[in-house]
């Protein structure tokens, strides 16, 4: 058995998350995070819904809504991807954010496992939509895997969402080979009740002037966490991860983003802007990795970290790894309260700290509605704004992105 | 390419020139009750410090070696030399002191230095202090500069007990247990309140012995209101054995009270140096750091700060040039643990000829620690692309109304730079090393003029290629 994996209470596995490519003093507690797994009963594959756009081959056995009559039904798909996968560098390339041992958890315990591949030089333009309805007392994970054909543009949206009070555990595992000059765009939303668990892990790999640009929105759940790794093999390979999140409560947020920049005149950009209410936690951990032969290669990392509650605590670990020297690499980092201009200017006009704090809150709300994919997707951050906010919450027309 | 007459100037014999050991007293390698026991026994030490030394080889042997920095798999304990005493007592004018020993410290200018700008010396040769002496305008003012040893034995004995190694408790990490096992020679500094020192006082330490360590203690508490600038230097020649650097600095900077500790460390390049360094910061109090880290083979050394009374401060400005054969994992520990404190961290680091560069910090914001404010810059410069720098920051923030700012970055040289000198009549080499000293001027400008030129010739040197 690895080390990270080890057994926990009886009917559960205990494995170590978010673990960057470098660590530091184990003191600092942020060198990886620890995680009870269930292995308890999954979720029916009903409960993961997906709308997939013409334009695609896909293969999936439980569809239930399917925009594309012309479905493709072709389990060759699944064996292009891995061999997609296996030929995309050499092998132990090939990474997750969560980790080895989690990737295989959540591989291991998805209820539906789909497999897009976007033709060579299709431009689909309309997004394919995975819906993760969880299912209280289950594991409701989705499997999805990507194959972007040269000079391909396709759109992923995945939302983790349920409608149920309790616990349980929801999540995803997105695996994407961009094959030269592909585009992918991912869209990952979580809106999940307290009381629920969420692991996102996300793996990627990027030929010559591939390009994903991902959003993850994490909005909810009492313990989050988020992984992606980006392995930028491809000549000016491109990857931007735009991270927003609302921590409240005593909830627990956990990222881990690895940039591997192999490529020649890659480019790599991680942004994370989010804001920690009450006693929320979080770790984010960004790794930029300039790999000896990435000569004109840019790695850039900014992060912004609003704090609104007394016992709120945020750990921030950016680290990069410079082995080439024709190369840039930084980060930029501000943590702090709303700055005493902006709550002076707010007193002014009959709000105290507690409501000005709150107007905080609700911006990002409003923020993560103008990011809203469509309908549902809003009206799910609407319910999770309600329930953040303590009131009843509607987003304004046309809510700044 | 003609190397830059400048560079050609610098005496390379500088710090890599060996002495005898002929009459020396060398304990037998490796790490045993019974060595630590002889330790002890001949520096006549109160039974409490035999305790303390057998229970941090206890802990010693307990405590694992980090999995987080630079390999130190060529670090063999079975056969480094734990002491090693000179043929000499300490002394405290420059010509009682043995000829080989004194002409080592005259060619690194110490005594030159004592004598135009220092308030007082002290120069480790090997184990043991060699030569301790201070200006009697800083005796008159009460302040205490004097072998840690010798002040075990004396007034000052009680205060000793209640403060070494409980800023870095051997249990700290595995080399700070080893420390506190074999610890040898070192200074104790003492400044009563409301003294202002108008000059520096330096401790110098050598090691000349081959497949050695040196274990120095630094003990220096400055009360309140009062100020200090404390001046620290290192080398070694080098040898094809690895030789060991496991100090330890404990500094107590009372209410108001001013501290700036500057270090210049030129260890040989066969140096694992595994030093540990902690402050801890009363109200209204200030500890500066100035750290250049040009030598060893393996450096693992993060001063720590922890600011434990309102209003606290701390400022680290740190170089350091990894050049071949060279692993150097440096920066800093800061913990704000009271209201208002504050930090700025700069740094700079070079790596050169397949060096490796490694930024690494630690900010903690304790939830008592409302109102700080924290700054972290770090600067990292790619000589060649067979050297590798990274920086690991981590910050840990749990006060709501903080400010924490950092930034870091990693490049190379600008072509437009390098093509504007050379537009000048300026060779490549002598553009570089024109810049990687403007790149450095932060750091040197905070040294007193005679370290800044030598950290300037460091640089030379290292550009120009390895030394020691």
């Amino acid at each position: 058995m690895d080390a990270s994996c080890r057994n926990g209470a009886a009917g559960t596995s205990t494995i170590a998350v978010n673990r960057p490519p470098a660590i530091t003093w184990h003191r600092m507690h942020m060198n990886e995070t620890d995680v009870a797994l269930p292995e308890r009963a999954l979720a029916n594959p009903a409960s993961i819904t997906c709308v997939v756009p013409s334009g695609l081959r896909f293969l999936d056995e439980e569809i239930t809504e399917i925009a594309d009559s012309a479905r493709a039904g072709d389990r060759a798909l699944t064996a292009a991807f891995d061999h997609a996968r296996a030929s995309s560098g050499h092998a132990g390339e090939w990474e997750t954010g969560l980790g080895e041992q989690a990737a295989a958890w959540l591989a291991g315990h998805a209820v539906r496992h789909l497999t897009l591949e976007a033709p060579a030089n299709r431009q689909v333009p309309d997004a394919t939509v995975v819906r993760i309805d969880a299912r209280a007392g289950r594991d409701t994970i989705a499997l999805i895997d990507v194959v972007a054909r040269a000079g391909s543009q396709m759109r992923l949206v995945v939302q983790s969402d349920s409608r149920e009070e309790g616990s349980g555990l929801a999540g995803s595992l997105v695996r994407i080979v961009a094959e030269s000059g592909a585009r992918v765009e991912l869209d990952q939303l979580q809106t999940l009740p307290d009381g629920w668990r969420h692991l996102d892990d996300v793996g990627i790999y990027l030929a010559d002037d591939a390009r994903v640009d991902a959003t993850q929105t994490v909005l909810g759940a009492s313990a989050s966490y988020i992984g992606l790794a980006c392995n930028l093999a491809g000549y000016r390979s491109s990857c931007t991860v735009d991270t927003r999140y609302v921590g409240h409560a005593h909830g627990a947020l956990d990222f881990n983003y690895v940039m591997r920049q192999r490529g020649a005149k890659s480019r790599a950009r991680l942004m994370a802007n989010g804001v920690l209410a009450d006693a929320s936690r979080k770790i984010l951990r960004g790794t930029i990795d300039l790999a000896h032969g990435c000569k004109g290669a840019v790695g850039r990392e900014a992060e912004n970290v609003l704090l609104v509650g007394e016992k709120a605590a945020n750990r921030t670990l950016p680290v990069i790894l410079c082995d080439e020297d024709d190369v840039q690499g930084d980060h930029g980092a501000t943590i702090g309260h709303v700055n005493p201009e902006q709550l002076g200017y707010l007193r002014m006009r009959g709000l105290s700290p507690e409501q000005a704090e709150a107007l905080f809150l609700r911006a990002a709300f409003d923020r993560a509605v103008g990011r809203a994919s469509d309908g549902r997707a809003r009206q799910a951050i609407e319910r999770r704004a309600s329930a953040v906010l303590g009131e009843s919450y509607e987003a304004e027309e046309g809510s700044a992105r | 390419m003609s190397a830059p007459s400048s560079v050609a100037e610098v005496d390379r014999s500088l710090y890599d020139f060996k002495k005898s050991e002929e009459g020396f007293e060398r304990l037998a390698e490796g790490l045993t009750p019974d060595i630590v026991r002889e330790i002890s026994a001949r520096k006549d030490e109160p039974a409490w410090m035999l305790e303390h030394r057998l229970r941090s080889l206890e802990i010693y042997h307990q405590l694992r070696v980090p999995d987080w920095g630079p390999s130190i798999d060529g670090l063999d304990m079975d056969h480094i030399a734990t002491y090693v005493k000179p043929n000499t007592s300490q002394k405290s004018d420059w010509e009682s002191v043995p000829e080989d020993i004194k002409d080592t410290f005259e060619r690194l200018g110490i005594p030159q230095a004592e004598r135009s700008y220092l308030a007082g010396v002290g120069a480790q040769y090997d184990s043991e202090l060699v030569y301790h002496n201070m200006q009697e305008s800083a005796l008159a003012q009460g302040v205490v500069y004097s072998g840690i040893e010798e002040a075990l034995h004396g007034d000052y004995a009680e205060l000793i007990r209640e403060h070494f190694m409980k800023l870095v408790p051997p249990t700290d990490h595995k080399f700070a247990a080893l420390h506190g096992a074999v610890w040898s020679g070192g200074s104790f500094v003492y400044v009563p309140a409301g003294v202002h020192m108008d000059y520096p006082l330096q401790s110098y330490f050598r090691l000349n012995a081959k497949g050695a360590g040196q274990f120095e203690h630094t003990l220096i508490i400055v009360e309140e209101g009062a100020d200090l600038h404390f001046i620290e230097g290192c080398s070694a020649p080098k040898y094809n054995v690895a030789n060991l650097h496991a100090g330890c600095v404990e500094l107590f900077v009372g209410k108001g009270a001013h501290l700036r500790y500057s270090t210049i460390e030129n260890w040989s390049k066969n140096m694992y140096n595994l030093n540990t360094k902690r402050a801890k910061v009363e109200d209204g109090g200030q500890i500066e750091w100035v750290s250049g880290s040009f030598g060893s083979h393996v450096s693992y050394l993060y001063p720590m700060s922890v600011l434990s009374g309102r209003g606290a401060s701390c400022e680290f400005t740190g170089i350091t040039f990894a050049g071949a054969g060279q692993d150097l994992d440096t920066g800093c520990r800061v913990v704000l643990a009271a209201p208002d404190t504050s930090c700025a961290v700069s740094t700079k680091s070079l790596s050169k000829g397949g060096g490796v560069s490694t930024f690494r910090s630690g900010i903690t914001v304790t939830e008592q620690a409302e109102g700080a404010n924290v700054s972290v810059s770090c600067q990292s410069l790619m000589l060649d692309d067979i050297s590798r720098s990274d920086t690991i920051p981590a910050m840990d923030v749990r006060a709501e109304h903080v400010n924490v700012g950092h930034e870091a970055s990693i490049g190379r040289i600008g072509d437009d730079m390098l093509f504007y000198l050379m537009s000048r009549g300026i060779s490549e080499q002598e553009a570089s090393t024109m810049v990687v000293n403007g790149f450095a001027n932060p750091v040197s400008k905070e040294l007193p003029l005679e370290y800044a030129v030598e950290m300037n010739n460091l640089i030379k040197l290292e550009m120009e290629g390895a030394i020691g």
